[in-house]
């Protein structure tokens, strides 16, 4: 083969040559996935401005969308273990109410329900 | 909110280039056109609110991502694939009933001798092309073939403009050593 000289810009050119020959089958191929790109749902929805209200701020919100589900989840969490101390405590106040020999009235005191605790421990 | 007309106009006046761009990454037609739809749908989902002036960039940025999610999600797939053959559920066919022949190109000119050289030159830069790494190739397409300057080339590749001037000396030097195997000199 004949040597030929080609810089990168030429090289190029060549690259045109090859676009110009793409086969027409996958020419008509790549106008239909364009179709199907352009009136994809989502895109459909962006480009009319009918994206919900609520997923238009989700999009564009994202951090803090994360953060508020985040904290939405901790504060839950946070309640549940709250909720479940106070029932322990209810549970062992009503344990000791039953089974002990004091009157009712001392479990009123909130000092003895303190130190019932503090025994109870023990 | 946007025309989809102009989407359209500046989609129809880049997927040529895309899929070439995609052919030459992935050496099969029809994932090369998977790979433009992607990126397509992407910018039409995500960006085509942002002006039109910057589809341009952002397409490429995308398309070149696009690209490298292929390459992971091949390398994912060939992995399940070994994995699957040692246990001797392997998918024995490698061939893909979708992806069609490639046709090598043609030639305008009416000499058939100026017809072959050229269909023959032509060939061989696409195979040179698809033989250089997915970065170097990448540089040198958008620096040369799509005209980006060192900036706008580093921010469509995501990286620096060093890289981008790294990638492009090496795409050039290996190039020039495959062509010049076929007598073409760089």
């Amino acid at each position: 083969m004949k040597k030929i000289t080609l810089p990168p810009e030429s090289l190029a050119r060549h690259l045109d040559i090859l676009v110009r020959r793409i086969p027409a089958r996958a020419v008509s191929r790549l106008e239909h996935r364009r179709k199907q790109a352009i009136y994809h749902p989502e895109a459909a929805m962006r480009q009319h401005g009918s994206l919900s209200l609520g997923r238009r701020w989700l999009h564009q919100h994202r951090i803090m969308a994360g953060s508020l589900l985040l904290a939405l989840l901790l504060g839950g969490l946070g309640a549940y273990h709250w909720n479940g101390d106070r029932q322990r405590t209810i549970g062992e106040v009503d344990a000791a109410l039953l089974g002990g020999e004091l009157p009712p009235g001392a479990f009123t005191n909130p000092q003895f329900v303190q130190w019932l605790q503090e025994h109870a421990q023990q | 909110m946007t025309d989809p007309a102009e989407l359209d106009r500046f989609l129809a006046g880049v997927e040529r280039r895309a899929y070439l761009q995609a052919r030459f990454a992935v050496q099969d037609e029809t994932a090369a056109l998977d790979v433009v739809q992607d990126a397509m749908i992407k910018l039409a989902t995500s960006y085509s609110a942002r002006p039109p002036g910057e589809w341009p960039l952002l397409f490429q940025r995308i398309l070149q991502n696009t690209i490298k999610d292929y390459y992971r999600r091949q390398k994912v797939k060939n992995a399940w694939q070994v994995a699957l053959s040692t246990l001797g559920l392997g998918d024995r066919h490698d061939g893909d009933e979708e992806s069609a022949e490639y046709d090598p190109p043609g030639d305008e000119s009416d000499d058939p001798a100026v017809r072959l050289a050229q269909g023959q030159r032509l060939a061989i830069i696409e195979k040179c092309l698809q033989e250089l790494p997915l970065r170097q190739r990448q540089a040198f397409l958008l620096r040369y073939w799509e005209g980006m300057d060192t900036a706008q080339t580093a921010e469509a590749m995501g990286c620096t403009e060093g890289s981008v001037k790294t990638h492009c000396s090496r795409a050039v030097a290996a190039l020039g050593k495959a062509l010049a195997s076929y007598g073409i000199e760089l």
